[in-house]
């Protein structure tokens, strides 16, 4: 399914294109330097275009700051940065995916599908670029192993919410 | 309502309130016969022209105050403290009665209880002799027309247990009325014990009591603590209403608690999750349920006024791209838009005139849960921005569709304010809820203690009235264990026996300012610092002052109490109360004389919701300062600015003030700019001048959080969307001059 | 465990024993608390009590209330929390 990035997209109105059959659950897939991530649906609550961030000081670099999301503020991570890929550089596919009122700015959404609970594994490939703790378990996918995120780690508040270290 | 009965109630409330003057006065200043004189003047009056009127609910009651005020008068009784607490206890009881004639009501049962209970506290006190055989009305055995099953909810509020009311004597009371069938306590919202604050409520209890009342009859019960109480009160028969009381209290666990009870069957009660609202907030219920109605016509006329700005603002985007006649039609249009806001305005206005006039006991207030005029001022926000938008829009200010928005903007600014207005309280009576606490504390570990409140009709919001409560009350136990000494010591001092704790509110340059002063024995420094290096919280060799030294009892875990007492000295207490205080954007501070006494002061925002404030830039960033901490703004000519290099100082016309210099605080790039400003703050005494970049002028806005990512950032409080949906980042001053002085 | 110092279980009592009790949660397998020196005890301390023998409860502990004197059984029995804090009655 190929996503529309130019009109802001809820997740609900996906669903009617989308058919849950049995044991399985839907995952975004997503580019993040150069590679195909995803995240359960369920985790997130609105993709959008990436716009206009106001620079908050003294937190950690991959804190980017807030956006104004109709009206609401929303803090804004670079996954990128967070996963020590560098930072983003920012172009027209670039995204926000919203997740537990924090934007995360990924490269580009590559698509919304299901993945059935016997292409999951809890092993984890040789070759994953980012820290064990950020991932959850891997999906067979298009005949290749992509890493299923873990949310919670990846917005370990208590992490994300430390100051940056004073020169 | 007759003329003459007007009068006869306005001149029973001037009565009274001259009895209630003389009883304080009285309470610190000790009888004198001239308050004797009043107090009995004041009863005999209401006494004798009620008996005018044939009230004899208050001729019987008024007539046993009067026989007691005589005796004193005539030096057969002396005065104790009991009895003027007794008498300001008998004087609330009779604004009572008269509050019930101006509503045409009968005496509830409860009522009665009250009164009778009150005689006979009188007559205690009455000479022997003087007890006649009048005996005074009966506790009502009304004849039974039909006993109904009443089912009674209760939840309390979270300052129920402060106020000192028991609920225990509302369930024997219930004992006395009637007959109660089943008293379930609900304890699953009880937190474990690491987790409770002990002195909030979380018990609940399903009642179900048997009694010849009116549903009204019940609530009277609860006249005495309805302020802090939750109820929701129906006939046991109707099974609708569990299904009712079930989706209103929001609790899963409810129903099973219900149906365990024998409350109701299974079958009886639908699945919660059908009827619970998605709702979170826990709503206030009504209980009235007019009110409920009135509540809910409000909110739909504010529908409506939304949906009309929003119409209107579709209407000027449209606008622009379409033709002239058209445009003159919609300018039509949109006039009468602003005409019938004018209409909405004069009606917010006329509710208003008419909820202030003062003579008037029966007041129709409101009672809105805080989060419906949360919601409101979100929106008035987004109004303000929409409409602030459609300015820009236009560009041309002077055309015609301009001034309508200009007008616009003036009439939205007025809803605003009148919208905010309605979250400031009075602080008296979060105030005169201590009063209970303080003497029973006082009592309990024997000191004498007056206390003064002072400032009562201070009007702060009321979400900080609600969070700045708890802390309060630590702070003024505190004073109490403390601060002021035992009788005996302080008068081998040389100071009078009793001592002195006062609580005062008043407003200062935009901000609230509460302070708590005694008149005890002062902060021990030595103690204090010697407790701060054992706990290493300060290093051997230092030399604070005296004010950094009492700044430590902020800090966690230093109590100097040499044994915990009941009362306070836990050690976790200032610190707590310190945080509550920053939550609120507010600051404490301390200051202290041995052996005279302590004063604590409080400054807090007038509102949380909304801020003028000052937008400014520094580096890539907005900021707002709150106008209400702005001093003066300079602009830094270049020559002055090579002086200024790499100064800590600035000299403002001979004022030597400290210089912040925010690019560098918040690390943002020393980029050029053309100009720099210097805009000075202060908060309480304390001046700074902040070095930023760019003025951008005036701005009101809501404040919103910034998201618990950001909790830890200091100097900063949260976040505003401005006009062009930017967003800007407001300053927190006090905060800001802190990290200045501290370096 | 005694309360050793109180005799009342009020609402100026319950802070300091809320201390007592998260210690005792934590030093203690099976806890035996003595009422024998309470004479008086209001709403919030039941409150406090109730939230005690919750938590223990919940920890696979146990906990019961001893030497509970009349005065205080007839406060609880009005609220009808003896069953929840376990007293035969």
């Amino acid at each position: 399914m190929e996503l529309d990035l130019d009109t802001e997209m809820n997740l609900d109105d996906m669903d009617d294109d989308l058919l849950v059959i049995g044991d399985s659950q839907q995952y975004l897939f997503f580019i993040l330097a150069g590679d195909i991530y995803a995240i359960d649906v369920n985790n997130i609550s609105e993709m959008i275009e990436y716009q206009a961030i106001t620079k908050v000081p003294l937190m950690l670099p991959y804190i980017k700051g807030v956006t104004n999301v109709r009206g609401k503020i929303i803090t804004v991570l670079d996954l990128r940065e967070r996963f020590g890929l560098g930072e983003t550089k920012l172009n027209y596919k670039t995204s926000l995916v919203i997740t537990n009122n924090i934007a995360l700015i990924i490269d580009e959404v590559h698509e919304v599908t299901s993945v059935e609970e016997s292409n999951l594994k809890e092993s984890i490939n040789f070759g994953v670029k980012i820290e064990r703790r950020f991932v959850k378990n891997m999906a067979s996918y298009n005949n290749t192993h992509i890493v299923i995120l873990d949310c919670d780690e990846v917005l370990n508040i208590k992490e994300i919410s430390q100051k940056r270290a004073s020169k | 309502m007759t003329e003459e009965l007007e009068i006869f109630l306005e001149d029973c409330d001037d009565q009274l309130q001259m009895m209630e003057d003389a009883l304080v006065d009285m309470q610190s200043n000790g009888a004198s016969e001239s308050t004797i004189g009043t107090i009995f003047r004041a009863v005999h009056t209401i006494k004798g022209s009620a008996g005018m009127f044939g009230f004899d609910d208050i001729v019987t009651f008024a007539h046993t105050g009067e026989n007691l005020f005589d005796s004193i008068r005539q030096g057969d009784v002396g005065v104790c403290e009991e009895m003027i607490s007794l008498f300001l206890l008998c004087k609330d009881h009779m604004e009572v009665l008269i509050n019930l004639l101006t509503e045409d009501k009968e005496l509830s049962a409860a009522q009665k209880e009250v009164g009778h209970n009150l005689i006979q506290r009188l007559e205690g006190y009455l000479p022997r002799a003087q007890i006649k055989e009048e005996n005074i009305e009966d506790i009502p055995s009304t004849i039974v027309i039909e006993a109904a099953k009443w089912h009674i909810s209760i939840r309390f509020h979270k300052d129920f247990f402060t106020t000192g009311m028991s609920i225990n004597s509302v369930f024997k009371f219930f004992n006395k009325v009637g007959k109660v069938l089943k008293i379930q306590p609900i304890i699953y919202n009880i937190p474990s014990i690491e987790d409770i604050n002990p002195l909030h409520p979380y018990i609940g209890f399903e009642v179900c009591l048997l009694a010849d009342l009116s549903k009204s009859e019940v609530e009277d019960i609860f006249e005495f603590i309805q302020e802090d109480v939750d109820l929701y009160i129906f006939l046991c028969d109707d099974s609708d209403e569990y299904n009712t009381l079930v989706s209103i209290r929001k609790e899963p666990e409810l129903k099973n608690e219900l149906i365990n009870a024998k409350f109701i069957d299974e079958d009886t009660l639908i699945e919660p999750e059908l009827i619970i609202p998605t709702v979170e907030e826990k709503e206030e219920i009504v209980l009235n349920q007019k009110e409920e109605e009135i509540v809910l016509n409000q909110k739909e006329e504010e529908i409506v006024l939304n949906q009309k700005e929003e119409e209107e603002e579709e209407i000027v985007l449209n606008q622009k791209e379409e033709e002239e006649e058209i445009v003159l039609n919609q300018k039509e249009e949109e006039e009468e838009i602003v005409l019938n806001q004018k209409e909405e305005e004069e009606i917010v206005l006329n509710k208003k005139e008419e909820s202030s006039e003062p003579k008037k006991k029966a007041v129709s207030s409101l009672r809105v849960d805080s989060s419906k005029i949360d919601i409101l001022i979100n929106y008035m926000s987004e109004i303000s921005i929409t409409n602030s938008r459609i300015l820009t829009l236009i560009d041309d200010e002077g055309s015609e569709i301009g001034e309508t928005v200009i007008h616009m903007k003036q009439l939205l600014e007025f809803v605003s304010d009148g919208i905010m207005d309605m979250r400031m309280v009075k602080v008296g009576d979060s105030f005169n809820k201590f009063r209970r606490i303080v003497s029973d504390t006082a009592k309990k570990i024997g000191k004498d203690v007056d206390f003064v409140i002072s400032g009562e009709d201070t009007e702060l919001d009321k979400t900080v009235v609600e969070r700045i409560s708890d802390p309060l009350l630590h702070m003024l136990r505190n004073s109490i264990d403390h601060g002021v000494e035992l009788p005996e010591d302080r008068v081998a001092c040389g100071k009078p026996a009793q001592g002195r704790v006062d609580l005062r509110a008043y407003q200062d340059s935009g901000t609230i300012v509460i302070e708590i002063e005694d008149n005890g024995k002062g902060l021990d420094r030595d103690r204090i610092l010697a407790k701060a290096i054992e706990n290493g919280s300060v290093k051997k060799n230092n030399n604070l002052s005296d004010s950094e030294i009492y700044k430590l009892i902020f800090s966690a875990g230093l109590s100097t109490a040499e044994t915990v007492s009941a009362i306070s000295g836990r050690g976790v207490g200032m610190d707590v109360v310190k945080r509550n205080i920053e939550d609120l954007r507010g600051s404490v501070e301390i200051e202290s004389t041995i052996g005279q006494g302590s004063k604590i002061t409080i400054r807090l925002p007038l509102t949380l919701a909304v801020i003028d404030g000052f937008l400014l830039q520094v580096g890539d960033t907005k900021y707002i300062i709150p106008l209400e901490n702005i001093k003066e703004c300079i602009e830094l000519t270049t020559i002055e600015q090579e002086s200024l290099n790499g100064n800590e100082f600035i000299n403002v016309r001979g004022e030597v003030l400290p210089l912040l210099d925010i690019r560098l605080l918040l690390g943002e790039n020393k980029s050029i700019t053309e100009r720099q400003n210097i805009v000075i703050v202060y908060f309480g005494k304390k001046i700074v001048g902040l070095l930023v970049d760019e003025l951008l002028g005036e701005h009101q806005t809501v404040i919103k959080s910034l998201g618990i990512v950001f909790d830890q950032l200091s100097g900063i409080s949260g976040a505003s969307v401005l006009g062009s949906g930017e967003i800007a980042l407001i300053f927190d001053v006090a905060r800001l001059i802190e990290l200045r002085n501290e370096g | 465990m005694i309360l050793d110092n109180l005799t009342a279980l009020t609402i100026y009592e319950v802070e300091t024993l809320q201390d007592i009790f998260i210690l005792a949660l934590k030093e203690q397998e099976n806890i035996l608390l003595d009422m024998a020196k309470i004479d008086k005890i209001d709403i919030v301390g039941i409150q406090l009590l109730l939230s005690m023998v919750s938590t223990v409860k919940a920890s696979q502990k146990t906990i019961k209330l001893i030497n509970v004197k009349d005065t205080v059984l007839q406060q609880i029995k009005i609220s009808n929390t003896q069953i929840a804090l376990g007293l035969d009655v």
